[in-house]
């Protein structure tokens, strides 16, 4: 028997790390099923291959560094399952190995493992197979769903491809967005899907909805202010792109994200102030991944400049005499 | 000098003092120039050039250089040997001269030459310091040289221009750019600490 | 004072043997250099349109005309019985300036082209270089900019191209004129 020994209060808390992920899993699971509704077997395969390797390799890594092995807290796996979502459906098994690996050893495991990386593991990865193997997370790697029907996948244009190119023509319809009937990552395509998942997160209240809200209030703001005042076209921004994956998965990590609550509300503006920023006027059609990692190394900084108001400590205002 | 201490200076350079691993000075090209294997190679030979010259050259000018002036005295040195290196390179490696470009002017500003010159070749006689040079130099060379292969074989599938994988392999872009230059140096600066520790 | 004049002095010594150093080492290589350059100039030229014979053109003139100053070199070619011009051209890409070669015949079509160094995106804006873009060029008569074909992806790398076929072109079109 396992004898704890702490100083009182005793507060028993049912919420573990496992509790926590496994219901992020779940609320992963309507956009994963989409995924593979959508873009047929390779969907399936890239999901379970990258969740292997990433438990895989923090296994291998904890074993090898002689550290307890934590796959069981299924933080790993999240990882994995997020870094899949993260890559087109045309992506080879390859390439969300190498990602998962990435993740998890080197941005995870290499700075402290779980609580102390500095940026998002997932999004990371997703920066780095970018910079990596641009033919094959950008541009045409992209597909239309397929819907099983057996025809072979024709490399389409992304809502924000279309934008950036100023195709408004071209655009899909707002059926189409809301339900996931457009090209894009493996997670992002389906709004419809991810709104599931984030009014699941915050039921179990596993993320608050300070993050996901704001940042996508001020990507919404900013687009339409600087979009043409077009309320379809800033619709269109929010749906599309990695924004709502982003903003409800990944910007929401604890350990990236600010502890304080005006610390968080700082955060999200940064972030869709960043996302917008660069898919208005920068050189690629989508920021988020940018925007989440920048806002990942700032929050230090945020949580220092934010300190919270120790009760009973009377708030020093100006200079004593 | 005795023979073995000309051994162990030269030892020195390249394994208890390596410049890039141990000293971690010349950070600037090490990122930049070791895209490719013979760029690497091509660098720490110029960069050693220098370094025994300017060594030399200090060391034999250590009276004859007053104290209060004598960086901007070791500069003068290390940069005309850096420009004779320069004009030697374009005159005869090209091809070189065009893959390292900025970088070998750069050799002057290099920490590594400075550092020899200030901390070695004032305070000790020619021999020595020709041998000190020499293995710093050929220090940096390996590190160069090592850190190339790495980042030439995962993100351009060749080794010295060599391609060693066939044509389904597709490099990881990002090795070659500034990314994988950080990454690659600190996992092998990582792992040559742990290997060399002895708890 | 004497300190200074001192300090100085040697400072000064240092630098005039460096100097003198330097200028005879600058002497003895300067022919080495200048033979490589031509050499690489000849070579470039060559890749361009094999086999012929070329003379530079003075273009101090050309220069001054508007929209001229991306002109780097103009050259004459001879080949046998056919005549024609090789401009070396740059033209602003994603990231920079992109150094094009382009001979064109005397019947204004386009004979070779060759991309230099640049700064392009590796994986993306290099594919410029590929003989699947450079080849389209070869027999089409400028102006190509509507005609030729982009990459998908680059963009601006690929524009940066076409725009420096047709720069080649008014060049040489304005210096047959003159």
């Amino acid at each position: 028997m396992n004898l704890h020994v702490t100083a009182s209060p005793h507060v028993h808390s049912e919420l573990t790390t496992a509790r926590i992920m496994r219901d992020v899993l779940i609320a992963l699971a309507p956009a994963a099923l989409w995924a593979v509704v959508a873009f047929g077997a390779n969907a399936l395969l890239l999901m379970a291959v990258s969740v292997l390797a990433a438990v895989g390799t923090e296994y291998a890594v904890q074993r090898l560094t002689h550290r307890p092995v934590t796959v069981n807290d299924l933080s790993a796996a999240v990882t994995g399952l997020l870094v899949a979502m993260n890559v087109p459906a045309s992506a080879p098994w390859w390439l969300v190995v190498v990602g998962s690996f990435f993740a998890i050893a080197i941005v995870k495991q290499c700075f402290g493992g779980l609580g102390h990386n500095f940026m998002n593991p997932a999004l990371a990865a997703r920066a780095m197979l970018l910079a990596c193997w641009p033919s094959r997370m950008s541009g045409s790697a992209f597909t239309a769903p397929t819907f099983w029907s057996g025809v072979d996948a024709v490399s389409s244009a992304t809502p924000l491809d279309l934008l950036k190119k100023g195709l408004v023509g071209d655009l899909p319809d707002v059926g189409s967005l809301l339900l996931g009937n457009i090209g894009g990552c493996l997670g992002e395509v389906s709004a419809v899907c991810l709104l599931l998942g984030l009014a699941y997160l915050l039921i179990r209240r596993v993320i608050s909805w300070r993050i996901p809200v704001i940042y996508v209030a001020t990507v919404a703001v900013m687009t339409f202010l600087f979009g043409g005042l077009d309320v379809m076209r800033t619709g269109v921004h929010l749906l599309s792109g990695g924004l709502l994956l982003g903003a409800i998965f990944m910007a929401t990590d604890y350990t990236t994200s600010p502890l304080t609550a005006a610390g968080q509300v700082i955060f999200a503006v940064g972030c869709g102030v960043l996302t917008a920023t660069i898919r208005l006027w920068g050189g690629y059609p989508e920021g988020v991944s940018y925007s989440i990692l920048l806002m990942n190394v700032a929050t230090p900084l945020i949580d220092r400049w934010v300190k919270p108001h120790v009760f009973g400590v009377e708030r020093r205002r100006g200079k004593h005499a | 000098m005795a023979k073995n201490k000309y051994v162990s200076v030269f030892l020195n350079g390249i394994v208890h003092e390596n410049p890039t691993f141990r000293l971690v000075l010349g950070m600037c090209p090490t990122l930049a120039v070791t895209t490719a294997g013979q760029n690497g190679v091509g660098m720490g030979l110029a960069a050693t050039f220098v370094l025994v010259g300017s060594n030399v050259v200090i060391s034999l000018l250590r009276k004859f250089i007053p104290d209060k002036v004598r960086i901007p005295a070791f500069i003068v040195v290390i940069a005309a040997f850096t420009t004779m290196v320069q004009l030697l390179m374009q005159a005869f490696l090209p091809a070189l001269y065009d893959a390292l470009g900025l970088f070998i002017p750069l050799i002057v500003v290099n920490c590594i030459i400075l550092a020899r010159a200030e901390s070695f070749a004032s305070k000790n006689p020619v021999g020595a310091s020709a041998v000190d040079g020499l293995g710093m130099g050929l220090g940096f060379t390996l590190s160069l040289t090592l850190i190339s292969i790495i980042r030439e074989l995962l993100g351009a599938g060749t080794v010295f221009g060599i391609s060693l994988f066939g044509e389904s392999f597709e490099p990881a872009m990002m090795m070659i750019l500034a990314p994988g230059g950080f990454i690659t140096l600190g996992l092998v600066l990582g792992a040559l600490n742990k290997l060399t520790s002895k708890s | 004072m004497r300190n200074v004049i001192h300090l100085g002095g040697r400072l000064l010594i240092i630098c005039l043997v460096s100097g003198l150093l330097l200028g005879l080492v600058y002497n003895i290589t300067l022919p080495y250099k200048e033979a490589a350059e031509a050499q690489a100039l000849q070579e470039s030229l060559e890749s361009v349109c094999a086999g012929g014979a070329f003379t530079e053109l003075d273009i101090a003139s050309l220069a001054e005309e508007p929209g001229m100053e991306d002109v780097l070199h103009l050259y004459g070619y001879t080949r046998g019985e056919e005549t024609g011009h090789v401009a070396v051209v740059q033209s602003m890409g994603y990231k920079g300036e992109v150094p094009v070669t382009v001979a064109l015949s005397s019947a204004g079509e386009v004979i070779g082209i060759a991309i230099g160094s640049h700064e392009e995106t590796p994986g993306i804006g290099d594919r410029i270089e590929t003989e699947e873009f450079t080849g389209q060029f070869l027999g089409m008569v400028p102006p190509v900019t509507g005609s030729a074909q982009t990459i998908s992806g680059a963009t601006y790398s690929s524009s940066a191209v076409i725009a420096a076929v047709d720069l080649a072109y008014q060049a040489v079109t304005l210096v047959k004129g003159a």
